[in-house]
């Protein structure tokens, strides 16, 4: 049987499309920016990385530091001539640790955090102990690289 | 309406706390005189969605730049060929920047030759002319944040310009180029310019200039006044605003079309010490200029080539400016006077164009050709090819919608506020 009347009326009709058609056009050009402001992909972190030979040579009870990739990092020479190296960033809001030869501890300035030289948490907030990397001695310094607890 | 009980809950907690229905009722009661100069009234519409998408552009794009002369052009090339859409959004911005430029052209002229500076309209003319020089800053500002060879000495010549503005000039040149040559401190201030100064001001002054426009209602052009009462007449709400929404979305869609098709190039990195490119010509709105101070001699009796031309473009921007003051002064000696310099003017700037499109042979640089053959580009086409018809099919929906309504209101479903007092 044929229908002698639309069902749906122009006004339905035209508000649909507009509709329709606005969602689409809208979500596009929605998409096309929050695309454009993602950043763009650098280069991944590396899995290790050298240092050079007079990283070795740092005097007993001091820390020096250096970056992995584009982490800020510690290699600390403990009193007894032992080599370790940490993130030095905070596990309870990222702030920049040091060492303090005094305390012979890693100290968080921000919230008074504090951790051993092995990077264990001992007191305040921090919540974990900080990222520890594996030292290797090669023939013309040191490479860290990140951990395998597996 | 057949809208569902909670979302007439909702809309009636707004509509309280914004007097929406007092904002609807001031809207339905506007409305735009219908005659054959109706078509100028959707220039301001124009201008206004270029404005619009030169902010969300131009947002995106200073999420990824960095306004330093060492990396300034990098990061761009950054944008063009590692941000996703970072090419498109660039194009978008050019070809934006384009659009709003001709639209406020078009659109000073139009309302000069409506006679819409006319009583009591004077301060919508007078912020209309200093947006329409914000504008002009912005596309100046904006030209040498690349860093390229072009953006460079294009800035240098048109800095050494306002250089030679009588009494300010010297001052204006230093302020503009931070010191007395193009240097990174340049960059820093076109770039504050650009994005924060130029922007927020038109914002302000934009929003003042609407704001009176919806105090006096739109100008009827000075041919039809003694007929305005009788002119016809539709409803600012819905009618005429659904129409500039189908051509936004219309303008839009030009916009990304010629972007994607004709993608922004990016010159040669300035190498400050090599000498000037052989063609440096700047964007195609300050033409004119650059053509007249070429033609003009190098001395003019007393005064340099240089002097007369600026002295000539300031005599023509002052009529503009002060044109509600000066035309009564002009209407003494005779009435078609006024109307006359401003067709002398607007012919002048378009043969002036010309002259130097003629010559206007600029090949795209190595470079340039390379970023054009963008692997993202190729990926990201046929999504646009699905956006750019269905954007415009929106903008006839929208159209047709304006137009089902008139139906209606000439049926006599809605009254008519032309038949209101």
């Amino acid at each position: 049987m044929k229908i002698k009347q639309s069902i749906l009326s122009r006004r339905q009709f035209l508000n649909s499309w507009i509709l329709g058609t606005g969602t689409i056009a809208g979500s596009t050009i929605i998409h096309t920016i929050f695309s454009a402001l993602l950043p763009q992909s650098k280069d991944e972190e590396p899995s290790e990385i050298s240092l050079s030979t007079e990283y070795t040579q740092i005097n007993p009870n001091t820390a020096r530091p250096f970056f992995f990739g584009r982490t800020p990092s510690l290699l600390i020479n403990s009193e007894c001539g032992e080599l370790i190296a940490l993130q030095a960033i905070c596990t309870h809001f990222e702030c920049a640790v040091h060492y303090d030869p005094m305390l012979k501890k890693l100290v968080c300035p921000c919230h008074q955090g504090f951790f051993d030289i092995h990077g264990n948490n001992l007191s305040g907030p921090p919540p974990r102990p900080l990222l520890r990397y594996q030292i290797r001695r090669v023939d013309n310094g040191l490479v860290i690289s990140l951990e395998h607890n597996a | 309406m057949n809208y569902s009980a909670q979302f007439d809950y909702v809309y009636q907690w707004f509509a309280e706390r914004l007097s929406l229905n007092q904002l609807i009722y001031f809207l339905r009661k506007k409305s735009v005189p219908i005659h054959r100069h109706t078509i100028w009234y959707y220039l301001g519409n124009i201008l206004l969605t270029a404005i619009l998408i030169q902010i969300v552009t131009g947002i995106v794009l200073t999420f990824h730049y960095q306004p330093t002369p060492a990396t300034a052009y990098e990061s761009i090339k950054t944008i063009i060929s590692e941000i996703k859409y970072g090419w498109l959004i660039r194009s978008i911005h050019k070809w934006g920047a384009y659009f709003m430029i001709a639209a406020a052209w078009i659109h000073l002229f139009s309302t000069f030759f409506f006679k819409a500076y006319r009583r009591p309209r004077e301060l919508i003319w007078w912020s209309g002319v200093i947006l329409f020089t914000l504008i002009m800053m912005l596309g100046f500002s904006g030209y040498l944040l690349p860093w390229s060879e072009h953006a460079f000495f294009a800035t240098r010549v048109g800095t050494g310009i306002a250089g030679q503005v009588p009494i300010i000039g010297s001052g204006l040149k230093i302020f503009l180029r931070g010191g007395t040559e193009i240097s990174d401190l340049t960059l820093t201030r076109f770039f504050a310019l650009h994005v924060v100064v130029l922007p927020l001001a038109i914002l302000l002054l934009g929003g003042l200039h609407l704001l009176l426009i919806q105090i006096h209602g739109l100008s009827v052009p000075a041919s039809l006044e003694n007929r305005q009462l009788s002119l016809k007449r539709i409803p600012f709400f819905p009618e005429f605003i659904l129409q500039d929404l189908a051509i936004s979305c219309w303008v839009t869609a030009s916009i990304v079309a010629l972007a994607v098709f004709f993608p922004c190039e990016l010159g040669k990195k300035f190498d400050p010490i090599l000498s000037t490119p052989e063609s440096v010509l700047p964007e195609w709105y300050f033409l004119f200029m650059f053509k007249t101070l070429q033609m003009l001699p190098a001395q003019i009796g007393p005064l340099t080539g240089a002097q007369v031309g600026i002295f000539g473009f300031g005599v023509g921007f002052l009529l503009i400016f002060f044109a509600p003051l000066l035309e009564r002064i002009f209407l003494r000696v005779s009435g078609r006077i006024f109307n006359i310099s401003g067709i002398i003017m607007i012919t002048f700037v378009i043969v002036m164009t010309i002259l130097a499109l003629i010559n206007y042979d600029r090949v795209p640089s190595i470079e340039a050709i390379d970023l054009m053959q963008n692997t993202l580009a190729h990926q990201q086409l046929p999504g646009l090819l699905i956006f750019l018809p269905t954007l415009i099919a929106l903008g006839i929906f929208l159209w047709l919608k304006a137009r089902d309504l008139a139906l209606l209101r000439i049926q006599g479903f809605f009254s008519n506020p032309s038949e209101e007092k």
